[in-house]
């Protein structure tokens, strides 16, 4: 369903040109669970965010569905990340002016006519990932594992399908990451979603269906797990 | 587009309500301020405007000034001032004539223009009578008798900017000797002193139509002044009185405001200078909140641009908060300015010169502010919130 071929990327720091990516080649199947893992700087991030259409390659071509997404103009690819992919960000990437429903609803609201659907959509996936008493609540009024899953609910909205993940679980204690690692497993396993996920974490690994690792911008490993 | 603006609404209205209720004060503060300070600049030199024309029209010329098209004076003038009177609008008319003469007591001399008029009608059009300082003003019965302007006979008034060319210490009740042109001298007593704060006029001395006809053995009337309603035009009466007579010419009172015009014509300008650089400032605090604001907020557009939020709805945000900063700014601004401004100004007016100044409120120039200022407030949003959705969403969210 989603695709990279030969895909580099250089990020330049005034004349100085920093290879973040390296001729990678990736193929994401439908309902599949993909972990990237890596150290720090081996460039998995920037693999997700490529894959996600918020950045482009240097070099190299993304495939949506057979459709090459890689170098359509912000507008469309703005379109696409809001029809067809849901993310979840390191940080706690929640508006702090709005409450967690509010959060969650925001997206579908661009997309859907009736509030009334997009708000009950938004209700039942609070409830699923175990916040529905917190809807009324604003970003800091909730615990970090807490906004992670809001994030997660907000990335559902559009029932989107693919699911990006960067490090979701990296500024939470043990026991809120692996509530978040479960939640995108139950979502993965309830919901057929597709979900690429980034994490240094190794213990993380045991989410996914597949794992591939990075080491300076190229795979060195893939494993089927 | 309308989904765009939906969630631009529903966003800008979370923005507003739950930012710090600090900045939300603070950014409409400050449109509040921009705008009673434009408003006043303005309302204070309209007002300055008004009390010199004011001035103008009260003491020295009337809404109107009717001259003889062919001869030196008016025919069957008498006739032709009660016509004007029965004119729609004509408040008063009021005949004149003109002489130059020398003034003089002891040592003392001065130059000044003295009018024949006629005191039964003189004050229907012209408010200098009851500006009397000392004693009165003239009867139609006065003879030997003379009125003076203080920029004339001084009375000790040291302020006066022409007191050094005065009389200086010439009292109601003084006599005077006046020197007519063709050699004519007469002695008059000083039957009373006037000041209009406006010192053309306050250079202006009065003696009755039937004195001057005793001296110059002449009842002609040069000019008749006439009083209009406060909202009929000059236009209006110059076609009125043209249907009455033909052998007249007119000259309504900007034309016959003389330096005046010019002064009044600066103000203007200046006026103009000081609206467009408030409005200057206006939009660069506007600019300057917005680009602040929308720098501490370059992460959560990020974002927002992540989860697929279109960049117009987000531009829009900020734009509809910009504008109801200003909306609510300048309704604030107009109840500050009408309920509060205006009312303590006319308890304790500017005083000029000219007299005292009062604020002059335009509802239409007030109107065009709100005009401005929303147009500006929302081009000063637009750059920085365009300038930030340029960014790439990666810069926006993890860059410096």
């Amino acid at each position: 369903m989603l695709k990279i071929k030969n895909a580099s990327k250089i990020y330049k720091l005034g004349d100085v040109e920093v290879p973040a990516l390296n001729d990678v080649s990736l193929s994401i199947e439908e309902g599949e669970m993909l972990c990237i893992m890596g150290r720090s700087g081996s460039g998995k991030s920037t693999l997700l965010r490529i894959l996600g259409l918020i950045d482009s390659p240097t070099k190299g071509k993304v495939y949506l569905s057979g459709k090459d997404v890689g170098r359509l103009k912000e507008k469309e690819r703005s379109k696409i990340r809001l029809e067809t992919m849901g993310y979840v960000f390191q940080e706690y990437a929640l508006l702090s002016e709005l409450t967690a429903l509010e959060n969650v609803y925001l997206p579908a609201k661009m997309l859907s006519r009736w509030p009334k659907e997009y708000k009950d959509r938004a209700v039942t996936l609070l409830d699923a990932v175990g916040l529905l008493n917190r809807m009324k609540h604003l970003p800091r009024q909730l615990s970090g594992g807490q906004q992670q899953r809001v994030a997660i609910a907000r990335a559902m909205v559009n029932k989107p399908q693919i699911i990006f993940a960067d490090e979701p679980t990296a500024n939470l204690d043990s026991k809120s990451g692996k509530n978040v690692m479960e939640t995108l497993y139950w979502l993965n396993k309830n919901y057929k979603t597709t979900i690429v996920f980034v994490s240094h974490d190794e213990a993380d690994k045991k989410y996914a269906s597949r794992v591939i690792r990075l080491l300076d911008g190229r795979i060195t490993k893939r494993k089927t797990t | 587009m309308l989904r765009s603006f939906r969630v631009a609404n529903f966003l800008a209205r979370k923005l507003v309500a739950r930012s710090s209720w600090g900045l939300n004060f603070m950014a409409i503060f400050m449109i509040v301020i921009v705008y009673v300070n434009i408003n006043f600049t303005s309302s204070l030199l309209n007002g300055f405007i008004s009390t010199v024309n004011g001035k103008l029209i009260s003491t020295q010329t009337g809404n109107l000034v009717v001259i003889p098209k062919n001869n030196d004076y008016i025919e069957s003038s008498v006739v032709l001032i009660d016509d004007i009177r029965k004119i729609n609008g004509v408040v008063g008319a009021t005949e004149s004539k003109s002489i130059p003469a020398e003034l003089s007591k002891g040592q003392e001399k001065s130059l000044a223009e003295i009018s024949a008029i006629n005191p039964d009608t003189y004050g229907d059009v012209f408010s200098t009578p009851k500006n009397m300082i000392e004693g009165s003003f003239l009867d139609s019965d006065d003879k030997d008798m003379i009125v003076l302007g203080a920029q004339i006979a001084g009375a000790d008034i040291s302020r006066l900017e022409l007191y050094s060319d005065s009389l200086k210490n010439v009292h109601a009740g003084d006599k005077i000797t006046v020197d007519y042109p063709g050699g004519i001298k007469k002695e008059y007593t000083v039957k009373g002193i006037f000041l209009n704060e406006f010192f053309e006029s306050d250079l202006k001395s009065f003696i009755t139509k039937d004195e001057y006809k005793n001296v110059f053995a002449d009842s002609k009337t040069e000019s008749i002044n006439v009083k209009l309603d406060k909202n009929v035009p000059e236009s209006y009466a110059i076609d009125q009185i043209k249907k009455i007579r033909t052998d007249l010419q007119f000259r309504t009172w900007e034309e016959r405001a003389g330096f005046v015009k010019g002064f009044t014509d600066t103000l203007k300008v200046v006026n103009r200078i000081l609206g467009f650089a408030a409005i200057l400032v206006a939009a660069v605090t506007i600019f300057i909140v917005t680009y602040v604001d929308l720098i501490n907020k370059r992460r959560q557009i990020g974002i927002e641009r992540a989860i697929g939020i279109s960049s117009p709805a987000i531009i829009l945000s900020y734009e509809l908060r910009a504008l109801f900063y200003t909306v609510i700014g300048t309704g604030i601004g107009s109840a500050v300015f009408l309920f509060v401004v205006v009312p303590i100004e006319r308890a304790y007016p500017f005083k000029i010169p000219y007299g005292k100044v009062y604020l002059q409120t335009n509802l239409k120039n007030m109107l065009a502010y709100i005009g401005i200022l929303i147009i500006v407030a929302i081009i000063s949003a637009l750059i920085p919130a365009w300038r930030t959705i340029r960014i790439s969403i990666i810069d926006a969210i993890w860059g410096n």
